[in-house]
């Protein structure tokens, strides 16, 4: 039989029953119209919390520990002085590639206690740079003067200058910059250092957020191999944001914590604001958890309803109308098209429930979202209520194979249908 | 032809089971008006339902046209019912909110037919019927005559070769009766063969053979020659056309009879005054025990 046979008779059907259909109809309708209206809140409140928490995460997104410990695996201690070894730098970095990818563009900086310009009076901080990560091609920093870094510096003796440093100074392109490079520090009881003669190869403007003004930028490769003390790592584009887990989040805290004690005692604004924003994140996840816990929960609440409602009305149907369907098998109707026909009533009824609670939702979210703005502009928090499009869609879909699948028994009774009691009169 | 060997069927188990039909060995030429009689309960409605895959049998094996249907599944005895069968019912068993042309057109809907060849189809069938000005309306306005012609028009709609009619005038009154039984045999004609399930006699000697249910069991099966059909057609107070007769007195006249078997007599009611030697012993022959068959 035709599909659009199948069809004209069901809607035919639909119509033969008008108060019935009209009582499912309507019972339907309140039905989706909750779910809708509830999953659509839901998903609102969801979203505006997440953007709230992602605000609060770009800000720690940059990343700053300072006075890093390294594990020294072969001793199993902590040790700052592990640090100025090569391998241990290369480690490390591929520590945090593996375990914590999130953590991108790591640069390493060494400050002024162990740096000191020696032809200027001048404490600077140092920023070495990682030679697979071209920071002054970044879009946080333009070339004033000279030419950018490329692979052929690495350990080579070649800086780069802040240009409000260029001017205050007066050194240019071509100038010879000598670095004291002091072993302990300057204030150690054994301030010794050594001299590095460094060439000026280009001028930048750099974004002073991630670099201070003095800073001079040059190799770190070299810079280790000539005894420059790291003391701060910063991972200027931390993946901190929203997407991340939970866990994940958690294993960067007890990370950092772990690992870097010494620092985080020394910077603990820092750090704090790194885990307040991962409290924030957990907080925000909570509330999005309990919020999407509480629309599936009163959902599949009223899905239930709404099977348990068509159920019923495909069973009454099957039995009104057994004398039609009994018919309809006497000259040659197959039980399956039957069970089509009753099925397709059933999703005829359940698509006019949902345009309607559509309709409603849009007009009830329309009307209550200045309502809603006045009420939490006082919590300093907003939200604006629309309707995803996939709701209904959802709805929709759920509600049909939930009815197909809950109403199968239902249906095999057209199967054993005794035709010949249903259509025999006088034997 | 329609040929039953040892047909059983038994409604219900254990102590309740009802043996409606007992090995029933029955075989029916083509192209002949049959009917089926029998009391209320004889098992002559259990026999049709069999014959027409609308029920199936517990033992035994059905064949028609050389189709045996016990091997048949659901789906091809569904098929089966579409096309090879038409059903005729007492109570006409239409769409009320479908009109006449959508309930002729039934059969066709079901098979998957085009709309427009269906509806020329049914519109045929419905003008063979004179029911042309009716093709719009829906059932539920038709009187009951014109709704068993519908339902005729309906199993006539894919031209199948039996055609089963279930106490086809036991809604209807006698005019509509008398030309319901005609319309049948006028089809009859044509070459189909149709099963009447009747327990009006005088409908049943117009057929051309009689089969008497009893007790499930096939008791007698009576070929009734032209003589029995006029002399029934006679008694009938409307003609052929289904038009009502003047009464006029008619001369008995000596009948002959191709009865297979001699039966003990017994005592039927008497339904005219005009009744024949035929239609006499037709009339007892249904009271016989005796199971016999015409191949």
């Amino acid at each position: 039989m035709k599909f659009w046979d199948i069809l004209r008779i069901s809607i035919h059907n639909i119509f033969n029953n008008k108060l019935r259909t009209l009582l499912v109809t309507l019972v339907l309708f309140i039905l989706s119209t909750i779910i809708v209206i509830v999953a659509s809140v839901g998903i609102n409140f969801a979203g505006a919390i997440n953007d709230v928490w992602k605000d609060t995460s770009m800000s720690v997104a940059d990343l700053k520990i300072e006075y890093p410990m390294f594990y020294d695996s072969a001793t199993g201690n902590h040790s700052r002085e592990n640090f100025f070894d090569k391998v241990a730098v290369e480690n490390y970095k591929e520590t945090i590639k593996v375990d914590y990818p999130f953590l991108q563009n790591m640069t390493l900086s060494s400050e002024f206690e162990f740096l000191e310009l020696d032809n200027l009076n001048s404490f600077a901080d140092i920023v070495m740079f990682d030679t697979s990560n071209n920071i002054l091609s970044g879009t946080y920093n333009y070339l004033i003067d000279g030419r950018l870094w490329n692979k052929s510096d690495a350990g080579k003796t070649n800086i780069w200058i802040n240009n409000s440093f260029s001017e205050n100074n007066n050194i240019y392109v071509g100038d010879t910059i000598n670095l004291k490079v002091y072993k302990e520090g300057r204030y150690a009881n054994d301030p010794s250092f050594t001299v590095l003669k460094m060439t000026v190869a280009g001028i930048v403007e750099y974004n002073s957020s991630y670099y201070e003004s003095d800073s001079i930028l040059f190799d770190y490769q070299y810079a280790l191999d000539n005894g420059v003390k790291i003391n701060k790592i910063h991972f200027t584009e931390s993946n901190i944001v929203e997407g991340t887990s939970i866990s994940k989040l958690n294993k960067i805290n007890s990370f950092i914590k772990a690992n870097n004690e010494y620092h985080y005692k020394n910077n603990p604004s820092g750090l704090k604001v790194y885990s307040d924003a991962v409290e924030g994140r957990n907080m925000a996840m909570l509330f999005t958890s309990l919020i999407i816990i509480a629309v599936v929960v009163i959902s599949v609440i009223i899905i239930l309803l709404s099977i348990g409602c068509v159920s019923n009305s495909i069973q009454i149907t099957v039995e009104q109308n057994a004398k039609f369907f009994g018919m309809m098998k006497a000259i040659g109707m197959r039980n399956s098209v039957v069970k089509s026909i009753v099925r397709i009533q059933a999703i005829i009824m359940i698509f006019i429930s949902i345009c309607l609670a559509t309709a409603v939702t849009i007009g009830v979210l329309y009307a209550i979202n200045p309502l809603l703005a006045t009420a939490l502009q006082s919590m300093g928090f907003g939200v604006t209520l629309s309707m995803p499009f996939y709701i209904p869609i959802a709805v929709f879909a759920i509600l049909t194979g939930m009815v197909i699948l809950f109403t199968i028994k239902s249906l095999n009774r057209i199967s054993k249908m005794d035709v010949v009691s249903v259509i025999s009169e006088v034997n | 032809m329609i040929k039953l060997t040892n047909v059983n069927k038994i409604y219900g188990k254990g102590d309740s089971a009802v043996h409606a039909l007992k090995d029933v060995n029955l075989e029916l030429p083509n192209g002949k008006f049959i009917a089926i009689v029998g009391k209320s309960g004889s098992g002559k409605s259990t026999l049709m339902n069999i014959v027409g895959a609308l029920d199936s049998c517990t033992s035994g094996e059905i064949e028609i046209d050389g189709e045996v249907l016990n091997n048949k599944t659901a789906n091809q005895l569904a098929d089966y019912r579409n096309k090879k069968i038409g059903y005729i019912f007492q109570s006409f068993y239409l769409e009320p909110t479908f009109t006449v042309l959508e309930n002729v057109a039934m059969p066709m809907t079901i098979a998957g037919v085009n709309r427009k060849v269906r509806e020329e189809k049914a519109m045929q069938a419905i003008e063979s019927l004179n029911l042309t000005d009716k093709a719009n309306k829906k059932a539920s306005e038709l009187s009951g005559g014109q709704k068993q012609r519908v339902s005729i028009a309906r199993a006539l709609v894919f031209d199948p070769d039996i055609i089963l009619a279930d106490e086809p005038t036991g809604n209807l009154d006698s005019q509509n009766g008398s030309e319901v039984i005609a319309l049948l045999q006028k089809i009859c004609d044509s070459g189909k063969t149709v099963l009447l399930v009747t327990h009006n006699i005088d409908d049943a000697r117009k057929t051309d053979i009689m089969v008497e249910i009893k007790d499930g069991v096939v008791a007698n099966i009576i070929e009734n020659d032209e003589a029995t059909k006029k002399a029934a057609q006679h008694e009938s107070d409307y003609d052929e056309d289904g038009n009502l007769k003047e009464k006029t007195e008619q001369p008995q006249e000596e009948i002959e009879t191709k009865k297979v078997d001699n039966s003990k007599p017994a005592k039927v009611e008497e339904t005219t005054s005009a009744k024949t030697e035929t239609a006499q012993v037709a009339d007892n022959v249904l009271e016989s025990n005796q199971v016999d068959g015409i191949k």
